[in-house]
């Protein structure tokens, strides 16, 4: 039996989980950022990019889907309030003082507060979604946001703040591969670490067994609720991120389908384990692309119905995804220990 | 303060029309150790349910000693906050946490702990840090008292049978709760595991000041370590006394055993 | 007043479609307790399999009907346009009750014993590959379904401002839901079948161990429940007339928002429900704003699970610690 592992990176402000180098990799990160775009091609930046967003969305439902056990459909839902707020607030900036533009250090400044307001957003209407269906032991989240993301998309095409049907467009590319993967490596960071805590501890005990959580003390419901309002956040930071890219947004933007790729990016790489969910994300981003030319081919797109098929199959034959919970230091860890030390006895 | 750590009174419930339990008055005293026997499907786990507020009752009180206050209304996880904690029948760990994880996700619940939000816990800050180190040295002490410490980092589900449960009740002590509710704890144990088990028992209660009410089929154990025994026959409490009285209960060996039977067989 | 009346037959006929879905939403919750998303697929495609019926043998199946009615194949009556409906939805109630057979021995079966959870997973997987496989195989564009009815006259009632007007079609398929109703019902509490489906759905161990074929038992919830599916598919493809392979996906989650409303598991329940949210969002569009039509299942069933997750017609099943 592999050791869970899950608390030996517990041990505070050692190791690869530790403050410091996070903020080594933020520097970095920046770094990059400067010359990245002249490196590549402009085909590959936006794979690249991309793949930052999806590491984010993927990283914050497996929260709610993998730690947690709960089945949200929804995250599209959720890009899309943080999406049109973030972009409603930058777009009427530029509207009204043009003259901030100029200023590089204001953009950056008013582009970060915008993709907060919009995670906060998100955090909000993920509160007033979970608390009826989280209450509730079963299905029902899946389904309420499901309808969660329909209800969203009604609202935007009614309200003409936004665009309504046209969308809004002419929002200020501030998106730049320094940002996304910024947020990136502080989602990662703050899942990781609530995770690995006593809140953490709290959300993995309701997915093992609910009655027994509630048992020893647990309000379920706010745990599953705070999981899901936190994967919330993320997921509207994530949409802001895009709609800065995109430079325009419709009601259709984020339909099921955006829901659905998040979805199979945490089942295949594990629910319940992080490094699965970003190695997961980057992979179906580059799949998506190398698919490309098989749609191009056979006029039709043949994505969906793989990815649908891969996501039945998987649950069939190894429903636990590619790492399961566990994370993939874990998996170096145990081979170097199988390979230092004689096999452990204690595997009963 | 309270001489006794539960009190039911006039205690009823109906499923659908079946009552499963009815007018059961029941006082369990501060520190004892105290049985609640009777055949199958006789609405001891019911009575369970109902203590920790899974079940609502019909009608009728509960009493929690230690506050004086009445559980009614409560919600489960309010009643283990209180002071009361319970283990399964079936048992229900968290599967695939260690051993030491099931300990402390009962011990953040623990109502004495330290609360901390969401910046410490993103910061790690350093009362959280040592928080978390005194967390798990007085979880690695209620292992020892389990005999369970040399396993700490396993996973639960890997654990044989019987550490499993005991792993249970660690978990529930772990809690803080001093009223423990333990149903059939050694369902499933061999006999050197049941003597090892009545001693944890006798130990945890000395330890921890702790009362506990437990379910079980097992007459060695019951009648080995309760100081009173209540017995329960269709939902309706038939006796209660000290085991050496139950034994004798004509009504109890007829419940049991049905009639025409002797008090020799009971002792078996 | 003849508005309103107009709107209120407008939301039965909308309702007759969502409880035929709703049926089998209910009655595979109540056995398996899975969401089957993949059933507004099946709806999907019973009216597929009832546009190619149509296309291909429609017109064939009339004109024999017409000769044994009236003696001529020309000659158009409602007797014969009906019977040629039901001949085309018992096809789809055919082809979905294998469908629904394959889904659950192909993709559920195996995984029962697995956590819920995953369960669920497959059951998106389903219904996007039906949604995606529809494109690929029918083309994503909207076909027109045939109008073999062509002779038929809407009933009008009324004139100029009091204007009724009523789709015989309309009718057809509130009738047709309330009978399937009906016999559902019976099935269910009097029939031996049905009784086997009660106990299993309280208990499959147990169900199993009193000799009950839990397995067929389960095959045959889902195929009952997807060729209801079926029938609503050939249904909405001639009144509505157009069919595409997406148009499942909506109706499904309202179908699933009224079952829930209804009191999931409830087979009285599912239909009560699917009526209540036709007329709603019928009165909806017709007083209010049609754009927000789309958002009302939705809420209603947010509004019901604050207020009574149970459903109007369920009851609180307590789970067993």
């Amino acid at each position: 039996m592999a050791p869970s592992g899950s608390n030996n990176e517990q041990s505070g402000q050692t190791g690869i989980m530790s403050l410091r180098w996070w903020i080594v990799g933020i520097g970095i990160v920046w770094l990059l950022n400067a010359w990245l775009p002249e490196l590549i091609s402009p085909y590959f930046f936006q794979i690249i990019v991309l793949a930052g967003i999806n590491v984010i969305l993927s990283v914050s439902l497996n929260l709610v889907n993998g730690f947690t056990g709960q089945f949200s459909m929804g995250h599209a839902g959720f890009m899309s309030v943080g999406g049109y707020l973030s972009a409603f607030i930058t777009t009427s900036l530029v509207a009204s003082h043009p003259e901030l533009m100029n200023d590089p250090v204001a953009g950056v400044v008013i582009f970060a507060i915008s993709l907060i307001m919009g995670g906060i957003a998100a955090t909000a209407v993920g509160y007033i979604v979970g608390l009826p269906s989280l209450r509730l032991r079963g299905d029902y989240l899946a389904i309420v946001t499901l309808g969660f993301g329909e209800i969203i998309r009604v609202i935007f095409l009614n309200t003409n703040a936004v665009g309504g049907a046209r969308g809004l467009s002419g929002i200020t590319k501030f998106t730049t591969f320094g940002a996304v993967y910024t947020a990136a490596l502080i989602t990662v960071f703050c899942i990781w670490r609530v995770v690995h805590s006593a809140h953490g501890r709290i959300l993995v005990s309701i997915r093992e067994d609910e009655i027994a959580s509630t048992a020893m003390g647990v309000n379920t419901t706010e745990g599953k609720v705070r999981a899901f309002a936190m994967g919330a956040f993320f997921a509207g930071v994530a949409g802001g991120l895009f709609a800065h890219y995109l430079t325009t947004l419709n009601p259709g933007t984020f339909d099921f389908n955006r829901s659905f790729e998040v979805i199979i990016m945490v089942v295949l790489g594990g629910m319940g384990s992080i490094s699965g969910s970003v190695v997961a994300a980057i992979m179906l981003t580059v799949l998506k692309e190398a698919l490309r030319p098989l749609q191009q081919l056979t006029g039709v797109d043949l994505r969906m119905v793989i990815y649908s098929l891969v996501l039945i199959i998987m649950m069939l034959a190894r429903p636990k995804g590619i790492f399961g919970t566990s994370e993939i230091c874990d998996l170096f860890r145990e081979k170097l220990s199988r390979r230092g030390k004689h096999p452990d006895g204690g595997s009963a | 303060m309270n001489t006794f750590a539960l009190r039911v009174q006039n205690l009823s419930i109906v499923f659908g029309g079946l009552k499963a339990v009815t007018d059961l008055d029941l006082e369990i005293p501060k520190g004892s150790i105290f049985g609640l026997i009777g055949p199958n499907g006789a609405g001891k786990t019911t009575i369970f349910n109902m203590l920790t507020g899974v079940y609502t009752p019909t009608s009728g009180t509960i009493i929690h000693g230690q506050s004086g206050t009445s559980l009614g209304g409560l919600k489960p996880y309010e009643i283990t906050r209180t002071g009361i904690a319970r283990t399964f029948q079936n048992i229900r760990l968290f599967k695939n946490l260690t051993v030491l994880d099931n300990l402390l996700v009962a011990m953040d619940q623990n109502p004495t702990q330290k609360k901390f939000g969401l910046i410490p816990t993103l910061l790690r800050s350093k009362s959280l840090m040592t928080a978390e180190d005194a967390k798990k040295n007085d979880a690695l002490n209620i292992l020892k008292i389990f005999k369970l410490d040399g396993r700490a980092k396993e996973i639960s589900s890997a654990l044989p049978y019987g550490d499993q449960r005991r792993l249970e009740i660690a978990r529930a002590i772990a809690t803080g709760a001093r009223t423990l509710l333990l149903d059939e704890p050694a369902a499933g144990m061999n006999a050197h595991e049941t003597s090892s088990l009545m001693d944890t028992i006798r130990d945890i209660r000395a330890t921890f000041n702790a009362t506990v009410l437990l379910i079980e089929h097992d007459m060695k154990l019951v009648m080995g370590i309760c100081e009173r025994i209540a017995v329960l026959d269709y939902g309706v409490k038939i006796a209660e006394g000290i085991p050496s009285d139950i034994q004798k209960n004509p009504r109890v060996i007829e419940a049991y055993l049905g009639k025409a039977a002797t008090s020799e067989h009971v002792k078996k | 007043m003849a508005e309103f009346a107009q709107y209120i037959i407008n939301g039965l006929s909308q309702g007759g479609t969502y409880a035929l879905i709703a049926l089998g939403y209910t009655m595979v919750f109540g056995i398996l307790q899975l969401i089957n998303f993949a059933h507004g697929e099946v709806f999907m495609l019973g009216a597929f399999t009832g546009l190619y019926t149509s296309k291909y043998a429609g017109l064939a199946i009339l004109g024999t009907f017409n000769r044994l009615l009236t003696g001529s194949a020309e000659t158009a009556s409602t007797g014969a346009a009906i019977l040629t409906a039901i001949v085309i939805i018992l096809v789809a109630m055919c082809v979905c009750a294998a469908v629904g057979f394959c889904v659950e021995r192909l993709a559920y079966r195996p995984l029962r014993a697995s956590p819920r959870i995953n369960l669920l997973i497959t059951a998106v997987g389903v219904s996007l590959f039906f949604q995606n496989a529809g494109q690929l195989l029918f083309g994503s564009d909207p076909k027109a379904f045939p109008d073999l009815f062509e002779n038929l006259e809407p009933w009008t009632f009324g004139a100029d401002e009091n204007l009724i007007v009523i789709n015989p079609l309309q009718v057809f398929v509130f009738i047709t839901a309330i009978t399937l109703m009906l016999i559902l019902r019976h099935v269910i509490f009097h029939t031996r079948l049905g009784r086997a489906m009660r106990a299993v759905s309280f208990n499959h161990d147990l169900a199993s161990l009193m000799g009950i074929p839990t397995n067929q038992i389960i095959a045959a919830t889902f195929m009952m429940g997807s060729s209801l599916a079926g029938a609503a598919g050939v249904m909405v493809g001639m009144t509505y007339p157009k069919v595409e392979p997406l148009m499942g996906s909506l109706p499904g989650l309202k179908a699933f928002c009224a079952a829930v409303l209804g009191g999931i598991g409830n087979v009285t329940g599912a239909v009560l429900g699917s009526f209540i949210l036709g007329l709603a969002e019928a009165l909806l569009s017709g007083y209010g704003t049609p754009t927000y039509k789309d958002a009302l299942a939705f809420t209603i069933l947010i509004l019901i699970l604050l207020v009574k997750p149970s459903g109007l017609l369920g009851v609180n099943r307590t789970e067993k610690v």
